[in-house]
């Protein structure tokens, strides 16, 4: 159970020092450090504030419903391969929708950012088609951050584990949760491969820490909340330490339709519809857009005026531009004996071997892949057998005997690069139920991006055959909708023409505004953005702080 | 169903998307507090209707001597039970899709009143011909067969029993036969 604050409220009409919109990876962080360095804060989070005895096993009543993320049904997507394609109706953006966000239905991997991501650009060079660049900092400057994720909110896992991962100043605060049958077999098949299987980085404790319970292993991870508040999600970390600083109010169903600025082209505050759609302006004297790579760039889009004619902070036109994914070739395999993925943990173990593809493949990027069991039985049954498996019959219920207990799968996550066609913008048609314009995606994969997938299920298929597979199968590289890692919208930079914040995430067009979230990233990574969102999160609440504290706001 | 991606399923399950679409407030109307009597009457469905997808679910899990399948794990009850509560708005694809297998099906026979065999035959042209209706009655004898059992499926948890999945709230290691310390030691 978590402890129900008596947190403080204030008035729309007091000018707090900082709104931050949606509370989540990055908002959660952004409120506990905020508030902790003395200022007065707003949490506006557009779905409702759960705790750990809302939450439940049953996955029709959870995993699909809606209830922890956006409901497609009041606020529709459209979705568009190209500009030229017309945009039809179609689920396109899942994100978590509730205090604490996306961190409190995810699976918890915790990867860091290597070094190489930060400065592909100038290491590799540019690719035809992709606006790629160097991010304004360096992992050396992330890397303390990194690390203050990981005390903070509890990550388990092994440092030195692999061979591939970036420095790092301290180990891990935890140890790695207990291997799985998944990661016993992991490890034999990359030990036959040459490469090294190490123990996935979660978000999840493995023994009890900060006041918070060890995970009693009971696989109702992803796509659900935990009841043991064992996940270190930014509902069991930060916001309870937020509002125990007596400054800090998250103010749930509060769904922000625009961001306010005067004539001097400050921003005043934002305006939002409370729980009964009612318009409420809450004033302040910042505001901070931490509403995830769609809403974010959206809510911009959604605040222009007559001096930001074309969306709040987007003199460079490249808000909402530059839509990242990580990409993700899955594929499945069956052995000879019981592994009962559905208990404990999604993932056990981790391959890097591949996250720098050398220049003999021809290919930019790379990808990690993991070995893991996401099914709860329903979906199982709809969607974990081989694509060539019969879906119903008799044929159909012995397969499901035979697999269920026995299978695993490998996700290999990729680079996506940075697409100026890609882009989240506003539908002209479609409307939400609050008459807001609905959110509209256009994406199509890099030619690079679909091969990379092809690669690393190669691997994946290699890595698995390796480990004794019985039967191992692919399903196919298509783009992955809803797309749940939303990246780039809002890049950071040093150039104000091709950026939409500065290296202190604040936006170039607008002094107090300040962007932080997966809409910062310059490059996508490999796969896992949230413990990097979160480092960004910590570090930027150091650098916006001081700011504030200087009169430079 | 083969020319989708399966992975796609994971986020929104083809034919059971929305059946799983409904709000918090409408399910609580179909939560597992109130459980399904069983000597109640239909909620929503006739007994042609019922007697149809009864049929029609029993050929998506069969039952087999000693292996319960959808016709013992009372699917048509979860079915009635959701139409009447969370998933009301899909009442008229459910109906109609009914409807697509009795036209399959033809010559004004019921479906259910037809032979395994040909019950078979008609599903393999209905899924041909009309994929949608075909998912609208598949995907809720799926979740009918492996849901929560409060819902009025999954009766005695013979879904989960079949799949081997065990329904508790925690577990310690090891989980299966590879992590056993043998095993974890060879290394192999």
């Amino acid at each position: 159970m978590a402890d129900v604050q008596q947190s403080v409220r204030y008035q729309p009409s007091d000018e707090v020092d900082f709104v931050i919109v949606g509370a989540g990876a990055a908002g959660g962080v952004m409120a506990r450090e905020l508030a902790r360095s003395g200022f007065r804060v707003v949490v506006l989070e557009q779905g409702p504030y759960l705790h750990e005895s809302d939450f439940t096993h049953d996955e029709i009543a959870v995993g699909k419903l809606h209830a922890l993320t956006n409901d497609h049904a009041v606020a529709p997507n459209t979705f568009r391969a190209t500009a030229s394609n017309p945009a039809k109706l179609r689920p396109s953006a899942t994100y978590g929708r509730m205090v604490g966000g996306g961190t409190v239905h995810f699976t918890g991997n915790y990867w860091r950012f290597h070094e190489i991501d930060f400065v592909e650009h100038s290491r590799k060079g540019s690719v035809a088609g992709a606006d790629r660049d160097d991010w304004p900092i360096t992992y050396a400057e992330l890397e303390p951050y990194y690390t203050k994720v990981e005390w903070e909110i509890g990550v388990s896992g092994q440092a030195g584990a692999s061979p591939f991962d970036p420095p790092r100043s301290k180990p891990y605060p935890l140890p790695p949760l207990p291997v799985k049958s998944i990661g016993v077999l992991a490890e034999r098949g990359a030990r036959k491969m040459g490469w090294t299987a190490f123990p996935a980085p979660m978000a999840i404790l493995s023994q009890p820490y900060r006041g918070r319970s060890a995970c009693v292993h009971c696989g109702f991870c992803e796509t659900f909340g935990c009841e043991m508040r064992a996940k270190s999600s930014t509902l069991a970390t930060m916001i309870p330490e937020a509002e125990k600083t007596g400054r800090c109010e998250i103010r749930p169903l509060s769904y922000v339709r625009k961001v306010n600025t005067n004539d001097a082209g400050r921003v005043t505050g934002v305006t939002y519809f409370d729980a009964r759609k009612r318009e409420v302006m809450q004033r302040a004297k910042a505001v901070v857009l931490c509403a995830n790579g769609a809403e974010t760039p959206r809510l911009l889009l959604m605040s222009a005026s007559k001096r930001f004619p074309n969306g709040l902070a987007n003199s460079s036109g490249w808000v909402g531009t530059h839509l990242m994914f990580n990409g993700g070739a899955f594929s499945g395999a069956l052995f000879e004996h019981e592994i009962n993925g559905y208990k404990g943990v999604v993932d056990s173990r981790v391959v890097h071997d591949f996250y720098e593809l050398d220049r003999k493949h021809g290919i930019d990027g790379g990808g990690g892949i993991d070995l893991r069991f996401e099914f709860a039985p329903i979906t199982y049954a709809m969607s974990g057998l081989p694509m060539d498996a019969p879906t119903w019959g008799i044929e159909y219920k012995k397969m499901l005997r035979e697999y269920y207990n026995r299978s695993l799968f490998a996700l290999a996550h990729t680079t996506s690069l940075p697409v100026p066609t890609n882009t989240i913008s506003l539908d002209d048609r479609e409307q939400d139920a609050w008459g807001l314009p609905a959110l509209r995606m256009t994406f199509s994969e890099h030619p690079n991006d679909v091969k990379l997938y092809s690669f690393m299920q190669d691997r994946a298929m290699e890595l698995l055959g390796a480990a004794g597979a019985v039967k191992a199968w692919r399903y196919p590289n298509d783009t992955f909708l809803p797309a749940v890692h939303l990246l780039g919208t809002c890049r950071m930079g040093n150039d104000p023409t091709r950026s939409v914040v500065n290296r202190d995430h604040r936006a170039h067009d607008v002094k107090n505004l300040f962007i932080v979230d997966g809409s910062s990233f310059v490059t996508s990574g490999r796969g896992q953005p949230t413990m990097t969102i979160q480092a960004l999160a910590f570090r930027a609440s150091e650098r916006i702080a001081r700011l504030a504290k200087s009169g430079e706001i | 169903m083969h020319d989708l991606s399966r992975r796609q399923f994971i986020g929104i399950a083809g034919g059971i998307a929305a059946w799983l679409a409904a709000s918090p407030a409408e399910l609580r109307s179909a939560s597992p507090d109130t459980p399904y009597d069983p000597a109640q009457q239909y909620r929503v469905l006739t007994a042609e209707q019922a007697a149809a997808f009864d049929a029609f679910s029993a050929q998506v899990i069969p039952s087999e001597p000693g292996s319960p399948g959808a016709r013992d794990a009372n699917v048509v009850r979860f079915a009635d039970n959701a139409l009447a509560g969370f998933a009301r708005k899909e009442r008229p694809a459910f109906e109609k899709a009914l409807v697509a297998l009795a036209n399959a099906a033809g010559r004004g026979i019921p479906f259910a009143s037809l032979g395994p065999a040909r019950q078979i035959a008609v599903m393999r042209a209905l899924e041909r011909s009309n994929h949608d209706a075909f998912e609208a009655l598949r995907g809720p004898a799926i979740a009918g067969m492996f849901c929560n059992p409060g819902y009025g499926g999954n009766a005695n948890k013979a879904g989960w029993k079949m799949l081997g999945f065990q329904d508790a709230f925690s577990w310690q290691p090891p989980f299966g036969f590879y992590d056993t310390p043998a095993e974890v030691k060879r290394r192999g």
